[in-house]
């Protein structure tokens, strides 16, 4: 087991940095999912966006200064991108799944083809920060410093955000929303401003989990919908509208595309999808999910 | 100062379930809405709180027009809403469920405290951490209701609240109406168990295929025990 463990441990680390960078991203899809019955497709581009301001504001070899400046040029973009979300979503909130995907979906392609013809079509790579930029040894492996750095900030951000919504009076609208969004607004809080809020933090997070993920993947075209997919893997499996449920499917997800992808190169998207699939038999509602939620539109 | 509703059609998708219901109660009073199973006594329940829009017809509570408004704003009109099958948060605890509904409410001296409820539903004080999914159907009904009255209510529309629960409990409900009626609450209390009823309802109105098709003040009701069989089959 050791022997085993050191050997693929560059891949376990690997899938622990992919896995919190989903984590990042998905949080906001799943609350959103979760609490308002939105199904946003357009979360991944929002992601993308995020990654070019990374490569445009901090170019090539990014300075602390201006990988600053990118995670809060895409904070403020992601607030704004769900605020607009929100509203253009809302007239679409008695009808069904299909009408708001078909709406979301559109808003993507538009957003990709709009990124692509600012920033063009080849990968923007960029480096991370000094001092995040070289590796360090673990176990008597090289191992990039970014990554560890992607672990650090993912699981800060989880038990922050499971701080929030579990001890603050904020947090206890979105649990209440999740569990019964009628009578959260049958004692008068008005539940489209609950919506624009998560909806914004939730986007915020997508765009800055962009500028994060742009020293690993590069901001490319295409990107915005490998990082949706997984991300709507990782709510799946987690279950709708919970931070724990978040957590643990994104780092499971990170470990299948990391370690899956070493172990059984050919079969890595196969996993994935058996995953997911295994998940749906056993536990429709996902691993942290209520069971009155799964599949039942209110 | 009161509540009329007049020819208040409402329903869901396609079918019409209420079809023209109209009836006053003044402030301070306790109707008590009788009637068969789907006769549309939890769909008036649903429309009167802004959760199913209504169709047409006019609710107005103290003059305000509320009919077809956004739920939240009908909160804030003065409607607190115990519905049917209670729907307390089961994320949340009893004291959390408390705090959402007491910071929506607009006084700034309420009339209804945590305190003021425990007093009524001791056994609620003792479940203030505890989840509402924890909680027995009784606690989770006196929740319900605690929820409902944090939000500084006029007018309290409850859907069976003795619902399944045993008849210790349902008797403190009974209190709990009591001591909300004597603070001036007007109620308007859907039921299927009659004792209750009678015991805390100033007047009684009977449902039938989503119109009323009687209604009387409680003692005239009790004195016609044929009018009652032949509208509920019961006694």
């Amino acid at each position: 087991m050791g022997s085993w463990f050191e050997a693929n441990l560059v891949s376990v680390l690997n899938g622990g940095a992919i896995g919190c960078l989903l984590f990042i991203l998905a949080i906001g899809l799943s609350l959103v999912f979760g609490m308002m019955n939105v199904l946003n497709l357009a979360h991944g581009a929002v992601f993308l966006a995020g990654a070019f301001i990374g490569w445009r504001i901090g170019g090539e070899s990014p300075t602390w200064g201006t990988f600053a400046l990118a995670v809060g040029a895409a904070t403020l973009l992601g607030l704004l991108a769900g605020a607009v979300l929100s509203a253009m979503t809302e007239p679409l909130r008695n009808r069904s799944h299909l009408d708001q995907a078909l709406l979301t979906l559109g808003i993507a392609l538009v957003a990709a083809e709009l990124l692509s013809m600012t920033f063009g079509n080849d990968v923007r790579a960029t480096n991370a920060p000094p001092g995040l930029d070289g590796t360090v040894p673990v176990l008597g492996t090289d191992y990039p410093v970014y990554r560890l750095f992607l672990i650090a900030a993912g699981l800060l951000l989880a038990v922050t955000a499971w701080l929030v919504v579990s001890r603050t009076a904020a947090g206890a609208v979105i649990r209440a929303t999740v569990a019964d969004r009628e009578m959260v607004s049958a004692i008068g809080i008005d539940d489209r401003k609950v919506k624009l809020a998560v909806f914004a933090v939730g986007s915020a997070l997508a765009a800055v989990a962009g500028v994060l993920g742009g020293p690993v993947y590069g901001a490319r075209p295409g990107l915005d919908s490998t990082v949706l997919i997984l991300a709507l893997v990782v709510v799946v499996i987690g279950g709708l509208g919970s931070v724990k449920g978040a957590l643990i499917g994104a780092l499971v997800i990170g470990q299948i595309e990391s370690l899956g992808r070493a172990l059984f190169a050919e079969a890595a998207s196969f996993i994935l999808f058996g995953a997911l699939a295994v998940v749906l038999v056993l536990r429709p509602q996902g691993l942290f999910g209520r069971a009155d939620m799964a599949g039942a539109p209110r | 100062m009161s509540l009329h509703v007049r020819d208040l059609v409402s329903g869901y998708g396609r079918s019409t379930v209420l079809h023209g219901v109209s009836f006053e109660l003044r402030r301070g009073r306790v109707l008590g809405l009788l009637g068969r199973n789907g006769v549309g006594k939890s769909t008036l329940v649903l429309t009167l709180a802004g959760l199913l829009r209504a169709r047409s017809g006019s609710v107005r509570l103290d003059d305000r027009e509320l009919a077809g408004r956004r739920p939240d704003l009908i909160a804030r009109a003065g409607v607190g809403l115990v519905p049917q099958g209670r729907r307390v948060w089961a994320p949340l605890t009893v004291d959390e469920h408390l705090d959402l509904a007491a910071r929506r409410s607009r006084a700034a001296d309420p009339t209804w405290t945590p305190e003021r409820v425990f007093d009524v539903f001791p056994r609620l004080a003792q479940r203030r951490r505890h989840l509402g999914g924890q909680l027995s159907g009784g606690e989770q009904q006196m929740l319900a209701i605690a929820r409902a009255l944090l939000t500084d209510p006029t007018l309290v529309v409850l859907d069976e609240p003795s619902d399944g629960l045993a008849p210790a409990v349902v008797e403190q409900i009974g209190g709990m109406l009591t001591e909300m009626r004597a603070a001036g609450v007007t109620i308007l209390l859907v039921e299927q168990d009659l004792h209750l009823a009678f015991a805390v309802c100033d007047e009684l109105a009977v449902l039938e295929k989503g119109v009323i098709v009687h209604a009387t003040d409680t003692p005239t009701f009790r004195s016609d025990p044929e009018t009652a069989h032949r509208l509920l089959g019961v006694g």
